[in-house]
């Protein structure tokens, strides 16, 4: 099994290896000038020239190229065109954010959806079945911004239940502020018992992650259904039944856990869309993260942050996978052997 | 023992391929309303013109006297801020919405399907160059790429359309791929070989014609995700620009006057969501018609 | 040593539909019975009804399925649809492929415990869960499992199948059940492995004292098992009887073919007697002797006729209206 990881390893730093090379060939081969994107588009030629030089943009491309790369390995991902920070000092900052939100909308879409595929799969072909797959994938359908939005008017404008952007109110930086343990600030509040500030960024959570779970949630339930139904058909189930042994525990322990496996393999790609999902959700909900960094940067075409979001979210997805592997060996004793 | 249950069968078996389709269309209600929906979205994008009752908003030209008028019986998605009529911008951007979309699946398919078919076919160095090509293309997460890349060609539709088809090729290819690994070594193309038949006919009449329905499965739904990312773009400002009558632009538009005027970002969106819902639930049907494993449902 | 009646199969009749209409009847009126301490097999073709039966017993049919009759287990009627059934508890049964019977994903222990846990038996009181492993340890020992402690733990994927079938076996009996079925319990195994399970199964029952019902189309297996054997035929019974009785002087024509059908009989050289012809694919519309069309005995009065067991000696019968006819025994 270690062997197993450590090809896939190998194999994905040697990818992400590649993907350095390729994203600088891309970003250094398009029409936009980035001293422009730097100094902004009224600068004179003069004080182009001159940042050209700062910056090293005139020098021979391989030369930068492993500038770069040098870089990279001692932790100077450059400095963002836009705001003028480091780049991996922007992520650092807005990083937690992210992983709040990432973690309550996949808590979200995986319980909720293995749930819904779970239910959907006990009879299939009738109306509860029917809602349940036009709720997959309407939520595979919808688009992320757009149900934001609509939430947005339906809490926040009509209801006023809950708050539109942010993460937090300002209020509680006066009022109430978050004394940082681990760095992210909502699990922070909870374990030091700030209710004024956990309740209050729960408020906030609450939309951006529905909004964010109604993708990855969708794929998830359709592919619980479909595994359900398939492991439903096999022997030991009847066997199971055979015996008979409780419907309860054969669906959601018995069948499921051998139904999990394909289904994580799906979560680990609705983690991935997920991941750029961030990108709209954030904007929507104006909600201090990489995602909102990521989007004003594309637009921006703020090389070093393009790159450095490159390469983080193909690592990221990486991750996800890699952790998806280690738990379908966990789950399934077979896959372990090979 | 195998399991003798019968299970609700939406996959008939047994009479002509059209009388399945319709058996399926009768009983399956969700493959009914897809195809209903497509349908309506086709009609639209053809006719949207003849069908809009402002056509000539729908491509841009304003009418400040009517800014930000809610629904009603002479505006039925009601107008934007430079007066526009929702309703015609809405129809009439289905087409290009539409158009985009078939581009992009088309050419994916055109570049990933040959390419898979070949690689797979012949294997070896060919095979394992394509499979670390679609790799790196595959390690991102999806949208990242076609972001990225319409980021440093500049926004426009066709930088996204482009941009797009890049990033989708590597799934046909992948698709293609690997039923072209598993026909090779079947006896039926093995004869063929064996009497002689060169590869360049062995490949489309034998190989491909057995990849035609996962193809097909897969162009469905991604017409519709391309939809979905067209205007994922378009909102963020990486697609469309103004006064395009794209979807997602709207969406972006109306933002800004959410809370007082929602249904300018609303109906856009709805149209994605209605556009996308359409090509899924149609794909999803034909999946589990087409995967004969799947007559228990 | 008196047996007493433990399973009473009256009239079965299973029917399939659908959409309100009947498509089929593979089972068409089987009357048997089972006794405790007794092994009664059940044999025919693919398609005769007989794993249908095994599956009435247990209330486990499939949807579409009609049934009619009554089955009485101990003096308790089982229900047809499963609920409140003595599955698991009462009757075991033992599937022909202990493969796939088997939950990759969790151990053998594991999975015999949930077994347990379900019925709770033992002396009438819920178990522990070390006092639930020691009760499966003693039964994988039983059915002559080395290393009973290892097995608890491994996974099925981690055993062979004739090992398999012995754990499989040590399930079924693990909530002491008075009634074991086994569907094929050695089709799936080879040879010398089969006989060891057939001699399992029978030292078990001598162990244990429950009653067996064996369904399978292989006559070795009834030979080496079977204390009384029914023969069927398109779902009825057409013989039934002690085994060596039924074995060496079949009173009926689709007996004697299956018997006459035995490789063993023949002497190299000669061509084998198969039985011509096929089953009737569609069961429900047959007027007469469902076997007509196939026997070398046949005469105008059996497309007319529908025939019923006749005894033929005390405990033997057999449904053919040319019983006198059939020759004494065969060579």
């Amino acid at each position: 099994m270690l062997r197993f990881l450590a090809s896939r390893l190998g194999t994905a730093v040697l990818v992400l290896f590649v993907l350095t090379i390729v994203v600088f060939v891309l970003a250094r081969i398009i029409p936009t000038d980035p001293a422009v994107v730097y100094a902004g588009p009224k600068a004179p030629p003069e004080e182009l020239a001159r940042i050209r030089e700062k910056l090293g943009f005139d020098q021979p491309l391989i030369l930068q190229y492993f500038q770069y790369l040098g870089g990279l390995v001692t932790g100077d991902w450059g400095n963002s065109l836009a705001t003028k920070r480091p780049v991996l000092d922007e992520f650092a900052t807005r990083l937690p954010a992210t992983l709040e939100l990432l973690f309550a909308a996949m808590s979200i879409a995986i319980v909720v959806g293995i749930g819904l595929g779970v239910i959907a799969a006990k009879r299939p072909g009738k109306t509860l079945d029917g809602v349940i797959r036009f709720l997959a994938i309407g939520g595979v359908s919808m688009p992320a911004f757009w149900l934001g939005l609509l939430l947005q008017v339906l809490f926040v404008g009509q209801l006023k239940l809950l708050p539109a952007t942010g993460q937090f109110s300002n209020e509680v930086d006066y009022v109430s502020p978050i004394t940082a343990v681990t760095g992210f600030p909502l699990f922070d509040s909870l374990i030091t018992g700030n209710w004024v500030a956990y309740s209050d960024g729960l408020a906030h959570l609450v939309l951006p992650a529905i909004t964010l779970a109604a993708y990855p949630m969708g794929l998830i339930a359709r592919m619980t259904r479909a595994s359900m139904l398939e492991v439903l058909g096999q022997d030991y189930v009847f066997t199971a039944n055979a015996y008979g042994l409780r419907d309860g525990l054969i669906r959601w322990k018995l069948a499921l856990k051998n139904a999990l496996p394909p289904t994580m393999t799906i979560i680990g790609l609705a983690a991935a869309y997920a991941l750029t999902g961030t990108f709209f959700i954030e904007v929507v909900f104006n909600w201090p993260g990489i995602g909102q960094f990521a989007a004003n940067a594309m637009i921006a075409v703020d090389y070093p942050a393009i790159m450095a979001i490159t390469l983080l979210g193909a690592a990221g997805y990486l991750i996800a996978n890699f952790v998806v592997d280690l738990v379908q060996a966990r789950l399934d004793p077979r896959v372990r052997l090979s | 023992m195998t399991s003798t249950a019968i299970m609700p069968a939406f996959v008939p078996v047994g009479g002509s391929t059209f009388g399945r389709v319709l058996r399926v269309l009768r009983t399956d209600r969700l493959a009914a309303l897809g195809l209903a929906l497509i349908v309506l979205v086709v009609v639209l994008a053809f006719f949207g013109p003849w069908i809009a009752p402002y056509p000539e908003q729908g491509f841009g030209e304003t009418s400040v006297g009517d800014r930000g008028l809610a629904p009603s019986a002479v505006h039925w998605f009601g107008t934007d801020q430079l007066g526009r009529d929702i309703l015609s911008r809405v129809i009439i951007g289905t087409r290009p919405a539409l158009t985009i979309s078939l581009f992009v699946v088309a050419i994916a398919a055109l570049i990933g399907i040959p390419l898979g078919a070949i690689a797979g076919y012949r294997g070896g160095w060919l095979d394992t160059v394509l499979m670390r090509v679609t790799e790196v293309f595959q390690a991102f997460p999806p949208l990242l790429l076609a972001m990225v890349t319409v980021a440093l060609l500049g926004p426009s539709l066709t930088n996204a359309g482009i941009a797009l088809a890049i990033c989708w090729w590597p799934w046909y290819a992948r698709l293609v791929r690997a039923e072209a690994r598993s026909l090779r070594d079947r006896p039926f193309v093995e004869a063929a070989r064996a009497i002689g038949v060169p590869a360049w006919r062995i490949l489309p009449r034998h190989i491909l014609r057995n990849c035609l329905t996962p193809i097909l499965v897969q162009a469905t739904v991604d017409i519709g995700a391309v939809v979905l990312a067209a205007g994922s773009l378009a909102f963020i400002g990486l697609g469309a620009q103004p006064p395009s009558p794209d979807w997602g632009l709207m969406v972006a538009e109306g933002r800004g006057q959410i809370f007082t005027a929602w249904w300018i970002s609303a109906f856009p969106g709805l149209a994605i969501f209605v556009t996308v819902l359409g090509f899924n639930l149609l794909g999803d049907s034909l999946r589990d018609f087409f995967d004969p494993r799947q007559v228990k449902r | 040593m008196t047996t007493t009646e433990l399973l009473r199969i009256n009239d079965l009749e299973v029917a399939f539909e659908e959409r309100g209409e009947l498509t089929n009847r593979p089972v068409r009126g089987i009357t048997l019975s089972v006794a405790s301490r007794e092994v009664v097999g059940i044999v025919g073709e693919t398609g005769c009804g007989k794993s249908l039966t095994g599956l009435a017993v247990l209330g486990l049919l499939p949807k579409g399925a009609v049934p009619r009759g009554r089955i009485v287990l101990d003096g308790v009627e089982q229900p047809f649809d499963g609920r409140g059934s003595a599955r698991g508890d009462a009757i075991s049964i033992v599937f022909q492929n202990p493969g796939t019977a088997f939950n990759p994903v969790f151990t053998l222990g594991r999975q015999m415990r949930d077994v347990i846990e379900r019925h709770r038996r033992v002396d009438g009181r819920p178990l522990r869960r070390a006092a639930a492993k020691a009760h499966i340890l003693q039964y994988l020992e039983q059915v002559g499992l080395p290393d009973p402690e290892r097995m608890y733990r491994s996974y099925p994927h981690e055993l062979s199948g004739g090992m398999l079938q012995r754990a499989m076996i040590a399930m079924a009996l693990v909530c002491e059940p008075k009634l074991l079925i086994l569907d094929e319990p050695t089709t799936a195994l080879d040879v010398t492995i089969a006989k060891q399970i057939l001699e399992l199964i029978l030292s078990l029952r001598d162990r244990f004292g429950f009653g067996v019902l064996l369904i399978t189309h292989n006559l070795g297996v009834v030979r080496e098992v079977c204390d009384r054997i029914a023969v069927l035929y398109a779902g009825r019974v057409v013989e039934t009887g002690p085994t060596g009785a039924v074995l060496r002087a079949p009173a009926h024509p689709y007996t004697r073919g299956l018997l006459g059908a035995l490789p063993a009989r023949h002497r190299p050289g000669q061509p084998l007697d198969a039985i011509p012809g096929a089953v009737p694919g569609n069961l429900l519309h047959l007027t007469g002797c469902s076997f007509r069309d196939r026997c070398p005995m046949a005469v105008d009065a059996c497309a007319e006729i529908d025939p019923a067991l006749e005894p033929v000696s005390p405990l033997h019968a057999a449904a053919c209206i040319r019983v006198d006819s059939v020759e004494g025994s065969l060579s």
